[in-house]
């Protein structure tokens, strides 16, 4: 016959050992996440997802610069928007650097959206003063060569 | 005049509640990735909110005492205390983001960097909540809230297709080139900021502060079928106009400013302002709501002296929660964390703890210790239990979901 007192120490001993158990299985979980070589999946999701948000600094851009040229929006709203475009761009420039190409494929497509990436930086205007008809053209194929990338390997 | 004033506590909860920081950013992304699929969330959570706020209400008006300092009575300390520790975190996280809401308003009209406004809006938000009067505040920032009706118009001056926005919004699934886990995530997440722990327990705060008697049953349930409404509405301004902008380029909104460019493009500068001061208002607003909440879940759970209606030498512990909760959001700003991330995070660990808040607010709503012949009818429960059940399940599918879909990414 098991007394009260012994029978809650051992349901306590068996709640404790669960969660050992279970903690210990999450901890392996993500260490394996953690440490899992990048497949063919895994590369195509992290560039996918960079040129998608590389493709929406610039298209936001390109909506604030014609609604600032049109005086729709002030310069101060500009110049942050603009901010959070270049921020956006160094995210994605930063997770398409994180990870590796593990085969010919995959070094294709990095070779494709590397430079695209350079010139999204590169055509987006940095302040709202130099917004021009001009600069907003320079931003349209960059535009479009980053959503035919998505559009491809999505 | 003073009946119509009478309904601004409503105005103001339902304001911060439905179109705080998170809601602004997670609608307005719902709908320039789903177009208006999720529109039926909203209404959802819109009904829930006045399911769950109108026990709330009665519940003060009757008792003239608190949800929370029942709930701890009727519960005990211990259940009282999981409450206190799942609320307050919420509650402090959502402070975090709404500060954080306000110093990016701030930065869209100035154009200087949003960490330099929040230690200037923390500043301003302590000294309203020490030194201004409970209806000032509401008052000004529920109504000034308002002007975020400019987007609601801007649906119709943005000239849409009526007939694909409705054919989106009678659809209940995502559309082409999305999936269901990252429909789901953006559903429960909508869902959760409809239904934010905080808010009832400020509105039922807010009666109290008020001086709500049993005469005011009828005040309290004006404020919530006008007021959370009001709120939804507001929301869905965001969600259709990113619909009509973003979704036909496929560009996703993730910032503030991305999310009332709608409001610049239809009516110029002014509406752009408008709609960056509604922002404001609503921000400054919800960490209002959020910063007077922290002190009184934990004075209310403390027994001790608490509310604007005291003098601040009155109660004294009160305040010193509401500050030192105030500085701790201003520190997690200050470690450069992005505010719209920290909302979205808010929504889903808020998800998470939505059952802790509404089961024991069902409990007390049928007491009739505390609210004798005016405890919930028959349709109040039902509805309560269904409403139990979907926020269960939401809080079941909140962290797998995040996590099967890296945070709806």
């Amino acid at each position: 016959m098991i007394s009260r007192a012994r029978w809650g120490r051992l349901r306590a001993t068996s709640w404790a050992a669960t969660g050992l158990v279970a903690a210990g299985l999450a901890w392996g979980g993500a260490g394996y996440l953690a440490t899992k070589p990048t497949d063919l999946h895994d590369y195509r999701v992290a560039a996918v997802g960079a040129a998608h948000s590389a493709y929406d600094a610039l298209a936001s851009a390109d909506l604030t610069g014609t609604a600032l040229l049109a005086g729709r929006v002030t310069g101060p709203y500009a110049d942050s928007m603009l901010g959070d475009a270049r921020d956006a761009l160094a995210g994605a420039a930063k997770q398409f650097a994180g990870v590796s190409p593990p085969d010919e494929r995959t070094q294709k497509m990095r070779d494709e959206l590397g430079p695209l990436l350079i010139k999204a930086n590169a055509v987006l205007p940095g302040t709202a003063s130099d917004i021009t008809d001009e600069t907003l053209e320079h931003l349209k194929p960059v535009e479009d060569a980053l959503d035919q990338f998505v559009e491809e390997h999505e | 005049m003073k009946r119509l004033l009478a309904v601004t506590l409503g105005i103001l909860t339902a304001i911060g509640g439905f179109v705080d920081i998170g809601d602004i950013v997670s609608t307005s992304e719902a709908g320039s990735r789903f177009g208006l699929a999720h529109t039926w969330v909203l209404v959802v959570g819109i009904i829930g909110i006045c399911v769950y706020a109108e026990m709330s209400g009665r519940v003060t008006a009757i008792s003239i005492r608190p949800v929370f300092d029942l709930i701890r009575e009727r519960l005990g300390p211990r259940i009282g205390l999981v409450n206190l520790l799942g609320s307050y975190l919420i509650t402090l996280l959502t402070l975090a983001a709404e500060i954080g809401g306000v110093a990016l308003a701030l930065q869209l009209l100035s154009g200087a960097s949003y960490l330099l406004w929040v230690p200037a809006a923390a500043i301003v938000l302590w000294l309203a909540l020490w030194r201004v009067k409970f209806e000032t505040l509401e008052r000004v920032f529920g109504l000034s809230g308002l002007a975020l009706v400019v987007l609601l118009v801007g649906i119709f001056w943005l000239h849409p297709d009526v007939a694909d926005l409705k054919g989106q919004a009678t659809t209940f699934s995502p559309p082409k080139g999305e999936n269901w886990p990252t429909y789901s995530f953006m559903a429960i997440a909508l869902f959760a900021s409809a239904m934010t722990p905080y808010e009832v327990f400020f509105f039922s705060s807010g009666g109290v502060e008020e001086r709500w008697t049993p005469r005011d049953l009828t005040i309290s349930r004006i404020n919530v079928f006008l007021g959370f409404p009001l709120g939804g509405l507001l929301a869905f301004g965001f969600l259709a106009t990113s619909a009509i902008v973003f979704e036909p380029i496929g560009v996703d909104v993730s910032t503030l400013g991305q999310a009332v460019l709608p409001a610049g493009m239809a009516f110029g500068r002014i509406g752009l302002g408008l709609a960056i001061l509604g922002v404001f208002a609503a921000t400054f607003g919800a960490a209002m709501e959020t910063g007077l909440s922290a002190g009184y879940t934990v004075s209310q759970y403390f027994g001790w002296s608490w509310g604007k209606f005291l003098r601040p030498r009155q109660a004294a512990r009160f305040h010193v929660v509401v500050l030192v909760s105030i500085l701790l959001a201003v520190a997690a700003l200050l470690t450069t964390i992005d505010p719209i991330q920290l909302t979205e995070y808010m929504l889903i660990f808020s998800a998470v703890v939505l059952p802790l808040t509404y089961l024991p607010i069902l409990v007390v709503a049928n007491d009739r210790g505390y609210l004798g012949d005016k405890v919930n009818g028959p349709f109040a429960n039902v509805m309560g239990v269904i409403y139990l059940i979907i926020v269960v399940a939401a809080a079941v599918a909140a962290v797998p979901v995040m996590i099967f879909t890296g945070m709806g990414g």
